[in-house]
């Protein structure tokens, strides 16, 4: 993003936008252009369903998140914004809550496929209450379908980073787990193919002890970068940068450390065995998963392909499990567990952190809380992920970090291309990085529109009570402006447009119906009343 | 390395050299060795375990050296009764049973035996007479035996029909006066229960047997009520008695940790009906006495089988106790581990493995039940010293394993030896005396050193394996 110096705006607005592809397919209903756009929300309503009633977490959220942009989403506490989040990919816990309608396109795949089949809700009589009969098969298997989907194609970054890492497990460990869960195939291919009796290594390393003893750190990793490409694997020219560098003033030890580095490439027969084995039934899950991903883009279940594969799956880790324990003694899975670490560190180099070998070596106590949010970050982005659902990701951390964590999210989402819902209640965060905002309000959406229209003209009265009660720095004297009220109860919310107990410029139709989203600007939309109504797009 | 400027500072540390290792370190063997090096508590513990081990091994490996140091004369000598058919009234013959030859005229032949071999027997009819059988075998059992011996005239006489062995079921109690003689010398008579000899070097086997004899070793038999018919060196019955105490105690809380792991950790993640039947399940178990429950299992299949599995007599009793034990002890675990897991489960991490598309059993493999093992590290370290004792309770109610057999355990010397000394105490009232009390102090003394052992270096292990634990 360092590009966007030439229009500097109140609001720093990126200027460069994804190449924008014309997509075919229905125009959308308010005229927005439908490029580019990875996930598109329609309709959703999640219901919790408790001892005091029937809680309306979402009631009908539409909006649509474009690749490689930033959509912000705004609202108070118990809003639904984390709900909204967690609704596309399904990890709400069940019961109480359930997702009971709508669509949720990812791509072509249809996210809540067989969504009406999976439970029935029966009214009780003379109460106004429910019994849900689940089907527990389809909800497994929508289960399996969507965990093919999950980290993989859509990642989740959580609000306390330290809570959210496995306390017991050190870094290297859990985020080499998220990647031969994804990337499985591809790790193990290179690491085979890897060749440590390279004719070129000698004159390699010869090359970085030469600029070890230069000193300068830029060619010491380019040379280390050239003793990787001489064995054919990036990750040990990692690891021959981190040996030269921690040799320090003492070069002539360079060259024995990284020839004894190099014999956890030398792979026995047996190792190699087990390797196969392991990239097998890797791929067999990739198989598996394209399965659940083709059920969900067709709309129509595929029992029979899933049987065969995961019965295919149980055979392999069969065979693993043997080579597992045949080769105990030998140690087997030690070169895929060192080659993993090193790609661990690559991938903590990739969300700047400087000493990466100590971090991934360290355990989530020992790490700071900005540290874990960038391998928390980290582990999201081992998959390339095309959306990335950061539900409030820097809230628990404190400003100077903050602003370094979503200097690497907006860096991020320009070189992967990532498009990135970002929950949050901090404006100013929003106004930082986000392209696109929805503001929300007790399970709705009450406008949405790019950050600079909304921040700059918000239309709706509950977006100016929210940007009202921002403390500003230049007005000293202001009193601090606040919506009177709370968010309602959202088992018995007020009729009509829920904001209007709290609205000041509330007229009798608000208490009637629900006002429709209706467009005023460019991509601006807004659910008020004080509005005319629908206007055709330019 | 430069001195810093810093007052009071080693130089190795003011300057510090970027010299770590840019190995990954990965082996968590090598880092728990190195966490609980530092912990001089657990490195007790596992030197005594590693002792016990060694000594348990010896124990399993060595035969035992039997000698026959005391006897017991009494009624546990069987009668075995001959008893003549179709004999005329008036004519004498015989039976023999190893050179001993006891006539008579018309009626039965009785003969007192010790029991336990099985003895030749061979039957002199009067002229004339054939008898059926004629010779034969007679194992003498603990019941009095009657061995039909049918009589018939010459040859082709009347047909007999098969031999029968009746028995009737009234056997007094054994009543054992002990014997003391010293080794080497031959035993006085030949109805003895012998004692294993100790190990020669450790054991003074010059030592009375005698109940009454208090000495300052504690390498004396221990001499119980004369119902036991067994004497047990202490300290040899301690070292032989290491394998089966450990055995039983690790078998049965290691398996019953392990089956309530995974029936808590299914429990608590799945929930729902599979929580409720499962939980239901451990209600049920729950509410079996225990005791009662091991005994009536092992009275149950001896009654029917002497032998399971192809396993001894002995190693058949000693794996239905455990198996008694083990039916009746993983729900604990069940329960402890369910709850741990209910509150692992709604931990951020979980979650967070769910939205990376981890599936159900990897997460609880991964990151529930490592999460939820502490408590249980703790409850199996207490519970490895609480089985003896319930052995012992099982004593205690006049359950043996297998009675008259020499059964070293921890847990039975201790019953055993606190009857003795109990017994002791009745007489102390009413005179002067002196407790042996080292007949219950030293298997108390080995329970304890076991027990703690396991406590100090599994709550060593604990520190080593969690991460957030270690400094």
């Amino acid at each position: 993003m360092a590009t966007s110096g030439a229009s500097v705006a109140e609001y720093p607005v990126p200027t460069e936008m994804p190449p924008a592809p014309e997509v075919e397919g229905p125009p959308a209903a308010a005229g927005a252009s439908d490029h580019g756009v990875v996930l598109d929300i329609r309709d959703l309503k999640t219901y919790f369903f408790t001892y005091d009633g029937v809680v309306r977490a979402l009631d009908g959220v539409s909006l649509k998140v474009r690749r490689g942009e930033t959509t912000g989403l705004v609202g108070e506490t118990g809003c639904g914004k984390s709900v909204t989040a967690f609704s596309v990919t399904r990890i709400i816990p069940d019961p109480p809550g359930r997702v009971i309608s709508g669509k949720v396109m990812f791509g072509k795949a249809n996210l809540l496929w067989d969504l009406e089949n999976e439970a029935k809700f029966i009214p009780i009589k003379g109460t106004n209450r429910v019994k849900i009969k689940r089907s527990f098969r389809r909800i497994r298997a929508s289960a399996e379908r969507l965990s093919s989907i999950r980290g993989k194609s859509i990642a989740t970054i959580f609000q306390e980073p330290s809570q959210a890492m496995n306390p017991i497990f050190s870094v290297a460990d859990q985020l080499g787990e998220a990647l031969i869960l994804h990337e499985g195939t591809k790790v193990i291919d290179e690491l085979l193919a890897a060749n440590p009796r390279s004719p070129d290594v000698g004159a390699a390393i010869e090359a970085l002890v030469v600029a070890a003893q230069e000193g300068d750190r830029d060619t010491m990793r380019a040379k280390a970068m050239a003793v990787g490409a001489a064995v054919n694997l990036t990750s040990f020219g990692r690891q021959a940068f981190y040996i030269a560098r921690a040799a320090g003033a003492d070069t002539e030890s360079i060259r024995p450390s990284v020839l004894r580095a190099m014999k956890r490439l030398r792979l026995s027969g047996f190792q190699r065995g087990y390797l196969a084995s392991q990239r097998r039934l890797i791929a067999f899950h990739d198989d598996l998963n394209q399965v659940h991903i083709n059920e969900m883009v067709e709309g129509k279940s595929n029992r029979a392909g899933r049987r065969r594969l995961a019965r295919r799956t149980s055979r392999e880790r069969m065979t693993r499990f043997y080579y597992g324990i045949r080769g105990v003694h030998a140690r087997v899975d030690k070169p895929l567990k060192e080659e993993l670490f090193w790609r661990v560190v690559g991938l903590l180099e990739g969300v700047s952190i400087a000493n990466p070998v100590q971090v991934a070596r360290g355990y989530p106590h020992e790490l700071s809380g900005g540290m874990l949010q960038r391998v928390m970050i980290a582990m999201s982005l081992s998959a390339e992920p095309a959306v990335l659902l950061a539900d409030e990701p820097t809230t628990a951390l404190d400003v100077t970090i903050q602003a370094q964590i979503l200097e690497l999210m907006r860096d991020l989402k320009t070189r992967v291309g990532t498009a990135i819902m970002l929950i949050t209640h901090d404006l100013a965060v929003i106004a930082e990085v986000a392209d696109r905002v929805c503001v929300m309000y007790a399970g709705v959406i009450v406008e949405q529109g790019p950050v600079h229209e909304v921040f700059r003209r918000p239309l709706h009265p509950y977006s100016q009570g929210l940007l009202a009660s921002i403390p500003r720095v230049d007005q000293p004297n202001k009193e601090l402006s606040s919506i009177p009220g709370s968010v309602p109860d959202l088992i018995r919310p007020p009729p009509g447009c829920r904001f209007h107990p709290r609205c000041a410029y509330a007229m009798p139709v608000c208490k009637q119906a629900r006002p429709p989203m209706t467009s005023e600007g460019p991509e601006h939309e807004v659910a008020c009343y004080l509005y005319k109504g629908p206007v055709a797009p330019e | 390395m430069t001195a810093s400027g810093g007052a009071n500072i080693p130089a190795a540390i003011a300057t510090p050299t970027r010299r770590h290792r840019p190995s990954p370190r990965l082996d968590q063997w090598k880092r728990t060795w190195h966490f609980l090096r530092r912990n001089g508590l657990a490195l007790f513990g596992l030197a005594v375990i590693f002792c016990l081990i060694g000594v348990a091994v010896y124990a399993l490996t060595t035969p035992i050296p039997w000698d026959q140091l005391t006897e017991c004369y009494g009624t546990n000598n069987q009668v075995i009764t001959f008893h003549e058919i179709g004999l005329p009234v008036g004519l004498a013959w015989s039976v023999t049973i190893q050179n001993t030859t006891h006539d008579n005229v018309g009626t039965d032949v009785n003969f007192s035996l010790a029991s336990g071999p099985a003895y030749a027997y061979t039957v002199t009819p009067p002229g004339g007479f054939n008898a059926k059988p004629a010779s034969g075998q007679v194992a003498v059992a603990e019941t009095p035996q009657t061995i039909d011996i049918k009589f018939s005239q010459g040859v082709g006489g009347v047909p007999v029909s098969p031999p029968a062995v009746s028995s009737s079921a009234s056997s007094g109690p054994l009543s054992c006066t002990v014997c003391t003689y010293p080794t080497g010398t031959p035993s006085p008579g030949p109805n003895c229960y012998a004692t294993p000899k100790g190990l020669p070097s450790l054991i003074n086997p010059t030592i009375s047997l005698s109940p009454l004899v208090a000495g300052p070793l504690p390498f004396g038999a221990l001499t119980v009520t004369p119902e036991n018919a067994y004497f047990y060196n202490l300290f040899n019955g301690l070292l032989r008695g290491s394998d089966y105490s450990l055995l039983i105690s690790v078998s049965i809380v290691g398996v019953g940790a392990m089956v309530g792991l995974v029936v808590g950790a299914v429990s608590g993640y799945w929930g729902g009906v599979v929580d409720e039947t499962l939980m239901r399940l451990v209600d049920i178990f729950l509410s079996i006495p225990q005791i009662l429950f091991v005994i009536i299992v092992i009275a149950v299949v001896t009654e029917d089988y002497n032998t399971v599995l192809g396993l001894s007599p002995l190693a058949t009793r000693v794996f239905l106790l455990i198996i008694g034990f083990m039916v009746v002890w993983w729900p604990f675990y069940a329960r402890l581990v369910r709850g741990q897991v209910l509150v692992v489960r709604e931990q951020k991490f979980v979650e967070a493995a769910r939205a990376s598309g981890a599936s159900k059993g990897r997460i609880v493999l991964r990151h529930i039940i490592p999460n939820s093992m502490y408590p249980i590290f703790i409850q199996m370290s207490l519970d490895v010293g609480t089985v003896p004792l319930l052995t012992a309770f099982l004593v205690f109610l006049g359950f043996r394993i297998w009675p008259y057999v020499y059964f070293p355990e921890w847990g039975t010397i201790s019953a055993l030896a606190t009857q003795n000394v109990l017994g002791y105490l009745g007489e102390c009232a009413t005179g002067t005396c002196s407790i042996p009390w080292w007949q219950l102090f030293f298997p108390g003394l080995a329970l304890f050193l076991f027990a703690i052992s396991v406590n100090f270096l599994s709550d060593g292990l604990r520190d080593a394996l969690d991460p957030r634990l270690r400094r």
